[in-house]
């Protein structure tokens, strides 16, 4: 089986390069992507197949929220996770259509790995093209 | 000869009346006309008195003549027949004219040539005036002359010898003349005339020359005596006998007072006559004259001028029918002319109309002309009174509308009154000197005044309030009355009589603009202090607000760093881990073989250098020290976050949270001071709150605490942390809450005001005095709740919030008073 594809957006590159190292020691578990706007992500999307989408909400140009509901419409066998700042009530209603898991930053380390070995577990799980499909109508679901 | 007397009266009486005799009756009056009828008859006596002694004299002539005639005749004829009969007709010529004598009602004498009395009357002999017998005159044998004193007479020559009494036949004239008492001026007159005739042959015919002659020769003096101590008008005639024997005069005394008198009364009543004609006809009211019957005998001008009626044409008219309009058809009318016809006076208003058209009012007054106690004539006056009328009615209409208007007035005025009494706004007036002219109920409140009466003419010294209103009204409105321009609006804070402070926006305005500036100023002041303090709260809000928005904005922009940074402390914490056993490794291993002095034993001197012991210690520790400060921040942002989180309305909040993240965000107010320790019950559960404005008592609350702690441990003694113990717990109606410090506590006396507005113990500068007056606001106001404080001097303070969990649905109340210090039971 091929290891998961996982893409990360967020306009702070900084917080892309410490997620970098951070995630650097489960390197044989997931092939990691990023990206710095929507825009890249988008292009990244429409290049090869990603897994779990994770972006930050907050970002110039197109936002996270309009992402996550692009990437649902025409990815839908992607998973969506939000990590953000923005622990606003207006993010989290912007964000609970389309995403799946809502992370605030500061985010500890071990819950965003739990959370992407969630994800990546589900993914196994319903690794069936037709019930993902189907499973995307069903805008959120917990996944712990 | 009675025929020709008769015939005289009647000549007389036709003469006699000046007036027509229906109008000078009735404006003489009664008395007048009974006067009047007296004097005719009086006057009509004399007349025939006159008369009839002319009418005696042409007797005696015709008698004188006809004896002399006869006298010749016999001498001629010479028969004794003859003689015979003239002597009998003679003697009957003689009885007749001796009876004709004593008939008379005056005083008759015959005088002859030598002065002697030849012949008298009874009445000249018996006194026809009462002084000719009281003066011892009166005839000494009235018998005597009874007999046949004529035949005495005319025997004539015997009287002289007589020596008889003054006054008495065959006396002398003039010796009686002159001892007449008390008529001796009038007789000596009299005797003057007598002496004159006597000495003349025949009677003068220039009679004009002398005065009282008449054209027969008769002459007469008239003059005034006294009688018996009364006054009478005597009349003397001397009349002249020509060729008659001895005698030369007649000389008759009439009594004419009476006449004289009633002629007297007679001039005076026609010149009143005379002159009330003059007025009746002059007047500008109409007089009627009618009789009681309304039957009209005369009218005047002006009548005829108001009415259109003249004289001719009104008489014997009733008067009602001259009447037009209506009026004379009412019943009022119908009364008036009833007591008129009674005979008694009337007065009385009526509208009338001329016969023309004219309309008009008349004011009629009617008084009886009364004779003998019965009316004879009505007098009616009666004056055009339009005028008046239209000036009455005007005035009438005037007063009503005047009265309509002070009715108008008396209501405005009520109703301002009432308005100025009722606006909460103070409203005050004074004069250009300062002294009140009124005021309203609020302003009497405020300055502490009792009454209005207190207040008015009163200046701002001698009511001697020495308020801090007094010398800021004084500044204000000595500027207006200077420029007469007002000044609006102007914010002062100002202690009331009760020592609260107020805030005040007062306006001093001039009340009327004259030629030398203001009259003087109205001031009207709005009492903003709770205005202000609302206004003040919302800025707070605002500001808090903005401060939430910021706070969650940076809360935002930390929390991206930090997640960066905490992952890469992370990563080197992994990485370093993993270098530090790896080098252990090798360090190992390069003790375990014989190194000598090749590249293991580099190696191993390297490895030594590293200290590894001691960094592969601290390294990790270092690391997880950084981790835990991150984890400090972190929690410090979120409890911004958290307390930023403006709420909207009274929703379920999670308490204890709140507690826990207000105690975080002021954190630095306290960390110094004392230490905080919650003892927040778990199973508390949610509330109804306004979520931000809690938190925001929560923090003052514990700022509070912080600060009195503080200024305890000023104290040189007071040196350790404080404690500030906040606490919750649920109550079967109420979620409680506790914050309790052991700082100095307050006294009774600050505890009371503690809630108070602007008040504060603290130094200037480290308070505004709003804290608690706020957390009073919200909890009691806002939330319906209860805060209790118990303290006392040295053992701290505990304030205890009681918040309802079963609140009543509105959410707040538009009004309360901050200064309470209970709140009502929920």
């Amino acid at each position: 089986m091929t290891r998961p594809q996982i893409l990360f957006v967020d306009d702070e590159p900084s917080v892309l390069s410490a997620l970098r190292r951070m995630l650097w020691k489960r390197r044989e578990d997931w092939d990691l992507h990023w990206a710095t706007s929507s825009t890249e992500a988008l292009n990244h999307l429409h290049g090869q197949h990603v897994d779990i989408l994770v972006t930050d909400m907050r970002m110039p140009g197109t936002d996270g929220a309009a992402l996550l509901e692009q990437a649902r419409l025409r990815y839908p066998g992607t998973a969506r996770l939000v990590l953000s700042g923005h622990a606003d009530h207006d993010s989290i209603i912007a964000a609970a259509g389309p995403t799946q898991q809502f992370l605030s930053k500061p985010c500890d380390p071990i819950a965003l790995e739990n959370a992407l070995d969630s994800a990546v577990a589900t993914i196994r799980l319903l690794d069936d093209a037709q019930l993902r499909s189907l499973l995307v109508d069903f805008r959120s679901f917990a996944t712990g | 000869m009675s025929d020709m007397a008769n015939g005289d009266q009647v000549a007389h009486r036709e003469t006699h009346p000046a007036h027509p005799a229906g109008t000078r009756s009735a404006l003489e009056g009664a008395s007048h006309t009974s006067q009047a009828s007296s004097i005719e008859e009086l006057q009509l006596e004399v007349q025939q008195l006159r008369t009839r002694l002319a009418a005696q004299q042409h007797v005696i002539d015709a008698l004188v003549e006809s004896a002399e005639r006869g006298a010749e005749s016999v001498a001629r004829l010479g028969t004794q027949h003859i003689v015979e009969q003239r002597t009998a007709h003679l003697n009957y010529a003689k009885r007749v004219l001796r009876s004709v004598i004593e008939a008379l009602d005056g005083a008759l004498c015959i005088v002859g040539a030598d002065g002697t009395v030849l012949d008298a009357n009874g009445r000249w002999l018996h006194g026809l005036l009462p002084d000719t017998r009281s003066c011892g005159h009166a005839p000494d044998n009235p018998t005597h002359h009874a007999g046949d004193p004529a035949a005495d007479r005319f025997r004539g020559g015997d009287t002289a010898t007589q020596a008889p009494a003054p006054g008495t036949i065959g006396s002398n004239f003039f010796a009686w003349c002159r001892t007449a008492h008390g008529m001796q001026d009038l007789l000596a007159e009299a005797a003057t005339v007598v002496r004159d005739i006597i000495s003349t042959d025949r009677p003068t015919t220039d009679d004009e020359a002398t005065p009282g002659t008449s054209i027969s020769g008769e002459r007469s003096v008239k003059g005034r005596v006294t009688l018996d101590g009364a006054e009478r008008w005597i009349v003397v005639r001397v009349h002249p006998i020509r060729d008659h024997d001895d005698a030369r005069a007649v000389v008759s005394l009439i009594d004419i007072t009476d006449p004289m008198r009633i002629q007297e009364q007679l001039r005076q009543a026609t010149e009143e006559a005379q002159r009330l004609a003059l007025v009746a006809r002059a007047t500008d009211s109409a007089v009627v004259i009618t009789l009681p019957g309304g039957s009209i005998e005369w009218v005047n001008d002006p009548f005829t001028r108001r009415t259109g009626y003249s004289l001719a044409e009104a008489i014997g008219r009733p008067r009602r029918d001259l009447v037009h309009g209506g009026c004379q058809d009412s019943a009022e009318f119908a009364a008036f002319l009833a007591r008129i016809a009674r005979g008694e006076g009337a007065d009385g208003e009526f509208p009338m109309t001329s016969r023309h058209g004219d309309r008009y009012w008349a004011n009629i007054q009617v008084r009886p002309v009364l004779d003998g106690g019965k009316a004879t004539h009505m007098v009616w006056v009666e004056q055009d009174v339009t005028a008046r009328r239209q000036t009455q009615h005007r005035l009438r209409e005037e007063m009503t509308r005047a009265e309509r208007l002070a009715t108008a007035l008396s209501q405005e005025k009520t109703l301002l009154t009432g308005v100025i009494t009722a606006i909460p706004q103070l409203v005050f007036w004074k004069d250009r000197h300062g002294r009140y002219l009124g005021c309203n109920a609020a302003y009497l409140a405020f300055r502490g005044v009792h009454s209005e009466t207190d207040m008015l003419g009163q200046d701002e010294a001698s009511l001697g309030l020495d308020d801090a209103m007094t010398q800021a009204l004084h500044d204000l409105e000595a500027q207006v009355i200077a420029s007469g321009q007002p000044l609006v609006n102007r914010k002062m804070d100002l202690t009331d009589n009760h020592g609260q402070l107020r805030a005040l926006l007062l306006s001093v305005l001039p009340l009327a603009q004259g030629a030398d500036g203001a009259r003087g100023v109205i001031g009207v002041g709005a009492d903003i202090t709770h205005a202000r303090e609302l206004e003040r709260q919302l800025a707070q809000a605002n500001r808090l607000e903005s401060i939430g928005q910021l706070a969650a904005g940076i809360a935002h922009e930390i929390n991206t760093p930090i997640q960066y940074i905490s992952d890469n402390t992370r990563f080197v914490a992994e990485a370093t881990s993993t270098l530090l056993g790896a080098a252990q490794h090798v360090a190992a291993l390069a003790d375990s073989c014989d190194a000598g002095n090749g590249p293991m034993a580099q190696a191993k001197a390297i490895m030594d250098a590293l200290e590894l012991d001691f960094l592969g210690q601290e390294i990790p520790n270092a690391l997880t020290e950084s981790r835990d400060g991150l984890t400090r921040v972190t929690e410090i942002v979120r409890a911004m976050k958290d307390y930023a989180h403006p709420g909207s309305g009274r929703n379920d909040t999670d308490v204890n949270r709140a507690i826990e993240s207000t105690v975080q965000v002021c954190r630095n107010e306290w960390k110094y001071i004392a230490q905080v320790h919650l003892d927040l019950a778990p199973n508390a559960g949610l509330a109804p709150c306004f979520e931000g404005e809690l938190k925001q008592v929560i923090l003052n609350m514990i700022v509070n605490a912080a600060h009195a702690i503080d200024e305890d441990r000023a104290r040189p003694d007071h040196t350790d942390l404080g404690n500030i113990t906040i606490s919750t717990r649920r109550e079967a109606e109420h979620f409680v809450i506790t914050i309790a410090d052991d700082g100095p506590g307050m006294d009774e006396k600050v505890r009371h005001r503690v809630f108070d507005p602007f008040f504060t113990t603290k130094q200037v500068g480290k308070g505004t005095g709003q804290g608690l007056s706020l957390a009073h606001a919200v909890i009691v106001t806002k939330h319906h709740g209860r805060i209790d404080l118990d303290t006392a001097p040295g053992h701290g303070a505990t304030f205890t919030l009681h918040l309802p969990l079963n609140p009543p649905e509105t959410g707040t109340t538009p009004t309360s008073d901050p200064t309470a210090t209970e709140s009502d039971p929920p």
